[in-house]
């Protein structure tokens, strides 16, 4: 005989079925990935791509006051929307502010890079390369696969290839700003103003091609202590030594450095003062009467546990104009940046998108 | 006193009678029986009560083709996940050796361990420290680290199972610093910055450890070797010298904690270690290897099947430990025993890998006494 399904049953079935399957919905990141958290000049953004530049934020303000989160009154454990912030917003609210500031400045950029036809070179790209290669560390580390690396640092329904295009768009629009302010053409009146300004004297330059070496730290307490100092002196001094025995810079520098300090190759053009740690500018720009193209120089901070081998290639121009060609062309880029912000590459958010954006 | 009166009975529960008849004839107990003959109803029983004792059997089958599945399917899992640690070399090996007994230190020996330590760090920290990329004889590219020394002496250093060339030897500190010897800590294949698919404990490692004495003569000139190996790394220090594949400038071996036998260590120790049991665990995983493309089975891994050839003249320091419980110590005796060459053994008595700590003077002495390093 069949047998009959109670009502309570029936009803449960009804409803529960239902509200796993939306729940399961809710989870699984389709609706994330589809729906539109905010638009800036024009072009939407999903509440991934949206929760890239959030998250982006929130992780680098995690790593760099992980010592003093107390201080600063944030508990990463509790939700941060119930946290009070400055009186008037939530810790929540604060990082929604600087992800869509980090979000409207990578777009204003970027669209200037992409009008302006930019071609980036690969050292340009090299940071795209270099963060997954840090997120694949981190994966191996906590034995996170892949897709679920994603979802737990930077939300339901982020996905790899979405976090690969929002990161190489932040990473172009970076460059691209960086360009503009190296490439920044001073007016007449702006270098007269400069010139009324500031001394010719700071800003004697020289070229270098630097290696740096960085001290190892306690085993037990981790810092950089004397023992270190001593022994990063010792291998300065080898280093040195080879260099004399023969030993090409180039392969020195590519095997040993840790490239603190200059580009790829070590190499510094137009070094100002201000551009070089003390250790270095006390030789070669205060002291570049006595200095000669092919001279190298040795020197430990030990304050911050940093060895620096240096070879004078030769001596730079004024680094006065260049110096004031960065100082200026910032400035310009900020207020022009300022100015975008507050129109065309303001933040418009979907209510809707919101509601699953930054959970 | 009145007959209480019988209930009538339901239609199914009346008599039947072939003919009509009443009260005889069989029972009929359910409407389907109703219409049928006695010895119809007797067959239809019989019937069922064979589809049922075949449903049983087949119900009873399939729950045991089920149980099978998924047992079958864990043991194949569990012995997946093994295999790739343990043969090749996946990123789990830090997480599965955590649960490996005898590689942790008491307090006492971390402290007391901790100056040889800083020691090393203050080497390591006060030394350059050059990578070198060799090509191997099988075309798989090897890599190692090597802190110059000022003296033509080299330590080859085989780190064991799970640590690469980023590992402490804490030997180094004396033989690198005061006695100027070079340090040459090598990347096993499959391990740190090597390449490789498999790790095979010593057998297909020690060609490379051949290959890597050649290139670092031909770039550096002929330097005189001293080879320190613990535990597979001990392995690859053995094989090679029984199979005659060090050159003649090798001024001798140390070789803290080889075993004999990779399948007997697995097979005394993977209850303590993972809580699982030798059969199927590791028949399974062995099975597995022998039908790989790895180019060894376990077989090949195991050191005592080679004790029996003749080793080159080279002198070899066995240390070991009474309480080390990751490679205890019969198993690196029942080596000493079977290794026919020159030979001494030297015995601790702490946890793995604190001989030096301990007989740190002996040990020295003997180096320099059989070795000249």
């Amino acid at each position: 005989m069949k047998k009959n399904v109670s009502p309570y049953e029936r009803a449960l079935y009804i409803v529960l079925v239902p509200v796993v399957l939306l729940i399961i919905f809710l989870n699984s990141g389709v609706l994330q990935r589809a729906l539109p958290a905010a638009s800036v000049n024009g072009q939407s953004y999903t509440v991934a791509a949206y929760d890239f530049y959030y998250f982006d934020y929130y992780n680098s303000f995690l790593e760099e006051n992980e010592d003093k989160l107390d201080e600063l009154g944030y508990d990463p454990d509790q939700s941060a929307g119930r946290q009070d912030y400055d009186g008037s917003m939530t810790w929540r609210d604060y990082f929604l502010q600087k992800g869509e500031e980090e979000l409207a400045e990578t777009a204003y950029f970027y669209d200037l890079s992409q009008k302006a036809g930019y071609q980036f070179s690969d050292t340009e790209l090299l940071p795209i390369q270099k963060q997954l290669e840090k997120n694949q560390q981190a994966m191996d580390q906590y034995g996170l696969k892949e897709k679920n690396f994603y979802v737990s640092y930077y939300g339901r329904g982020m996905t790899k290839a979405i976090y690969e295009k929002q990161l190489e768009r932040k990473v172009k629009a970076q460059a691209y700003k960086q360009y503009l302010v190296d490439h920044y053409q001073l007016t007449d009146e702006e270098w007269q103003g400069w010139q009324s300004s500031h001394q010719e004297e700071d800003y004697k330059a020289v070229n270098l091609k630097v290696i740096t070496l960085e001290a190892g730290t306690d085993r037990e307490t981790g810092k950089v202590g004397e023992r270190q100092v001593e022994a990063l002196k010792e291998k300065l001094t080898s280093l040195q030594q080879r260099y004399e025995d023969g030993e090409s810079f180039a392969s020195l520098q590519q095997a040993f450095s840790t490239d603190a300090l200059g580009d790829e190759s070590g190499d510094i053009e137009n070094a100002t003062r201000e551009s070089l740690p003390e250790v270095l500018s006390s030789w070669c720009i205060d002291g570049q009467e006595n200095c000669k193209a092919g001279d190298y120089y040795s020197v430990v901070e030990e304050d911050t546990g940093t060895a620096y081998f240096a070879v004078l290639t030769s001596f730079g121009g004024s680094g006065l104009k260049k110096q004031a060609s960065m100082e200026i062309g910032k400035e310009k880029v900020e207020e022009a940046l300022k100015e975008a912000l507050e129109g065309d590459y303001a933040v418009n958010r979907n209510k809707a998108g919101m509601t699953l954006a930054a959970n | 006193m009145a007959k209480k009166k019988e209930k009538r009975p339901a239609f199914w529960q009346r008599t039947y009678s072939p003919k009509g008849q009443k009260g005889q004839g069989t029972k009929v107990t359910s409407p389907e029986d109703f219409g049928k003959t006695r010895e119809e109803i007797e067959e239809e029983k019989q019937q069922k009560a064979k589809v049922t004792k075949h449903a049983r059997i087949v119900s009873i089958l399939i729950i045991i083709i089920l149980v099978t599945a998924f047992f079958g399917r864990w043991v194949f899992a569990v012995m997946n996940n093994y295999y790739r640690t343990f043969f090749e070399v996946s990123a789990d090996v830090p997480q599965a050796l955590e649960s490996v007994k005898g590689l942790d230190l008491t307090e006492d020996e971390q402290s007391q361990l901790l100056p040889l330590q800083e020691d090393w760090d203050y080497f390591t920290q006060s030394h350059l420290r050059d990578e070198l990329e060799m090509t191997a004889s099988d075309g798989t590219k090897l890599h190692a680290y090597l802190y110059k020394g000022t003296e033509d002496k080299t330590v080859v250093v085989l780190q064991q199972f799970g640590q690469d060339g980023t590992a402490d030897f804490l030997p180094g500190s004396v033989l690198g610093g005061e006695d100027g010897c070079s340090i040459l800590l090598l990347d096993a294949r499959a391990t740190g910055d090597s390449s490789g698919d498999y790790f095979s404990y010593g057998y297909l490692e020690q060609q490379d450890l051949a290959d890597w004495l050649s290139y670092m003569d031909s770039v550096f000139g002929k330097q005189e070797y001293l080879i320190w190996g613990t535990g597979a790394g001990a392995n690859t220090a053995l094989f090679a010298d029984e199979d005659g594949l060090l050159p003649d400038n090798v001024a001798g071996i140390v070789a803290e904690s080889p075993y004999g036998s990779l399948d007997k260590l697995a097979r005394e120790n993977i209850m303590s270690w993972f809580t699982l049991t030798p059969f199927p665990f590791v028949n399974a995983i062995e099975f597995r290897l022998s039908i790989s493309h790895a180019g060894f089975t376990q077989k090949d891994t195991n050191l005592s099947g080679v004790l029996s050839n003749t080793p080159q003249d080279i002198p070899v320091l066995f240390l070991t430990s009474s309480g080390d419980q990751y490679i205890q110590e019969e198993f690196t005796s029942e080596v000493y025993q079977g290794f026919s060459g020159e030979k001494a053994l030297v015995e601790g008595t702490g946890s793995h890998g604190t001989v030096f700590r301990e007989k740190e003077d002996d040990i020295l002495d003997w180096i320099q006494e059989k070795t000249g390093f």
